[in-house]
């Protein structure tokens, strides 16, 4: 249920609702807009008289929202959600660009990377320290020793650096960390999410292989429902009939995830297709469908890497595609961070 | 005076049929103390045997009332609102019961801005009988009726105290309307009516009536036995409204008086049946609100 308050000076009124709201055991959450304010009720709305809410001068409208997603619902907060990672935006007029190696493999290839992309307009670096393998046997990653190189490539770039968390028992691990990653395959570790909803950090959630968008947003749900507002959505495609492709990436979930949720969603050309040569014209047009940024794997010897070489571009190429990136940008009304 | 949890402290003012009736109600129905007032000692006093209230109001019991009703003719209710805000604590809600709201809720506005802690709502309780006076209160008066309010800035907490009080008392709902909304539809469905009645029993024919009425009569002359004071500040207090609905009427009249002096067959018949019109028209709006 939401109750969208006009635009009223009358802060205690407003208040003296809200206590009143709380007192009925729901929770609350109030989004000031630009022109109204949008208080969301979260919990068993039954309770509340609609009718007398409606006969409070301060209130312009009260509606029943359908969707079981609240918090991440757009009703709740109608403007566009910016999160802000040491000066690197995601959401509203930003675009923003995230990318680096598939797996962390050495200090020295990290950051030779991390130096490259930042240079070519990448605000954060990513860098797989614990590896989703299909295959026991695949390299799994370097684990912790991974986190603490990513952290000396920050030092080094003043990249803000994004990294994949596995499970729940590593989170001390990730606290200093920028950006938590849930892959896929976690899209739906509730025990994880919830976790992860207790921290003060934005999670970068990855839709899972075979998910709806509901399935993705209650995720996030959950997340915020734990008290941490800041999820970045991405989309790196879905299991189609198509073999061709790795994935098939789903470009028509952007405008309709913009349309239900506040929250910025980036893609993930690399995984989506799984093939370099793709990556190039699926990121312009993410861009043409909206996308808030891309997140793009770049290897300086793919033929070598570890994980996923077949999907990753060379610096030289994510140089070529961030210029084409940059004419596109003007016509969205984008800006980079 | 043993005070339970929940239960409340309400204070009336005016021990008539409105104001004994609703203190006879919440004495029946519910656990909350009632303290009541009247200038007429003798209602007063009728309204302790009626059960009414526990006891009357005073300096001291007023400043410990959770709501304030106030049950007396419109002029009256425009005094003892100027007095009251100082008189109660920081939260109470004062209301009335007027058949008139305009007046009403402009007084209260501007007692709200001079008050801000006090709560205020104007109430009009869809209910009555032709009868004044404790003798003719009723603890089932306000069964299945509606309750109109008028919202003053009043707050979420004083309107569902207000709202489940008005349901312990047998109420079926709440309406909400602005002030001017209520006026202008209550000056047809409920003043006018009055003015007809009091008007179409003056007819010397009225006193012939016996045996040669089948119901007519009867309808159409209930509410001529009002309360001529009560009523004559009702109407004064709606005249733009009141009197654009008499002209109107006097237009509709002076219809039927030409068609029926020019013995006009086919004009007579078409009013009539227009009338039949707006009446079923009127009745099926009504059944599809109930229905929503």
């Amino acid at each position: 249920m939401i109750i969208v308050i006009k635009d009223y000076q009358e802060k205690k009124q407003i208040e003296n609702l809200m206590n009143w709201i709380k007192s009925l055991g729901l929770g609350i959450h109030f989004s000031q807009g630009e022109k109204t304010a949008v208080i969301g009720l979260i919990g068993d709305t039954s309770k509340v008289d609609i009718d007398l809410v409606r006969s409070l001068d301060i209130v312009e409208s009260v509606t029943r929202i359908q969707e079981p997603y609240k918090n991440a619902n757009r009703k709740f907060h109608p403007d566009d959600t910016i999160i802000d990672i040491s000066g690197q935006k995601f959401g509203g007029k930003y675009f923003q660009v995230i990318a680096g190696p598939c797996a962390v493999e050495s200090e020295q290839q990290v950051i030779a990377i991390a130096k490259a992309v930042k240079d070519a307009g990448a605000g954060l670096l990513r860098g797989g320290a614990f590896k989703p393998r299909t295959s026991p046997y695949s390299f799994q990653g370097m684990k912790l020793d991974g986190i603490e190189i990513l952290k000396k490539a920050r030092e080094e770039t003043g990249m803000p650096i994004v990294t994949e968390i596995m499970s729940e028992k590593y989170i001390e691990a990730f606290l200093d960390v920028d950006v938590i990653q849930v892959g896929a395959r976690n899209m739906q570790n509730f025990e994880l999410l919830k976790e992860l909803g207790k921290l003060k950090k934005p999670i970068l959630l990855k839709r899972g292989l075979a998910n709806t968008i509901e399935e993705w947003l209650m995720s996030a749900e959950y997340i915020m429902s734990g008290g941490n507002m800041e999820v970045i959505l991405c989309e790196r495609g879905i299991r189609t009939f198509e073999t061709y492709t790795r994935n098939t990436l789903d470009l028509s979930a952007i405008p309709l995830v913009k349309e239900k949720t506040h929250l910025p969603v980036i893609v993930d050309p690399s995984h989506a297709s799984g093939l370099s040569r793709l990556v190039e014209p699926m990121s312009l047009a993410s861009i043409g469908a909206g996308a808030d940024g891309l997140m793009i794997e770049v290897h300086n010897n793919p033929a070598c890497a570890l994980c996923d070489g077949p999907q990753a571009i060379t610096p030289e190429q994510f140089l070529n595609l961030q210029r084409k990136m940059d004419v596109m940008l003007p016509l969205v009304n984008k800006i980079r961070s | 005076m043993v005070i339970k949890g929940k239960d409340m402290i309400i204070a009336i003012y005016g021990m008539g049929l409105i104001g004994g009736s609703i203190g006879r109600t919440i004495v029946k129905n519910t656990g909350h103390y009632v303290i009541a007032a009247d200038i007429d000692p003798a209602a007063m006093l009728k309204a302790k045997m009626l059960g009414a209230c526990h006891e009357e109001i005073d300096e001291m019991n007023i400043s410990s009332a959770d709501i304030i009703i106030i049950a007396v003719n419109p002029y009256q209710t425009l005094d003892i609102l100027e007095e009251l805000p100082t008189k109660v604590k920081s939260g109470a809600v004062i209301i009335d019961t007027c058949g008139i709201k305009r007046s009403i809720v402009s007084k209260m506005e501007g007692l709200k801005s001079i008050y801000p802690e006090v709560e205020f709502l104007g109430v009009h309780p869809m209910a009555g009988r032709e009868f004044s006076g404790i003798s003719h209160s009723t603890t089932s008066l306000f069964e299945k009726a509606y309750f109109i309010i008028t919202p003053v800035h009043t707050g979420i907490e004083a309107l569902v105290k207000i709202k489940t009080l008005f349901k312990e008392m047998g109420c079926e709902g709440v309406v909400t309307a602005s002030a001017d909304y209520h006026d202008r539809v209550i000056a047809y469905t409920s003043q006018l009516a009055h003015i007809v009645s009091s008007s179409y029993v003056k007819s010397p024919m009225s006193r012939e009536h016996h045996g040669f009425s089948a119901g007519s009569f009867k309808d159409l002359t209930r509410v001529a036995k009002l309360n001529p004071i009560m009523w004559t500040q009702l109407f004064l207090s709606n005249k733009d409204y009141l009197l654009e609905e008499i002209s109107q009427l006097i237009e509709h009249l002076s219809e039927y008086k030409e068609a029926i002096a020019e013995g006009n067959f086919q004009e007579l018949q078409k009013l009539l049946s227009e009338g039949v019109i707006r009446k079923e028209y009127a009745d099926k709006l009504a059944k599809e609100k109930i229905n929503e």
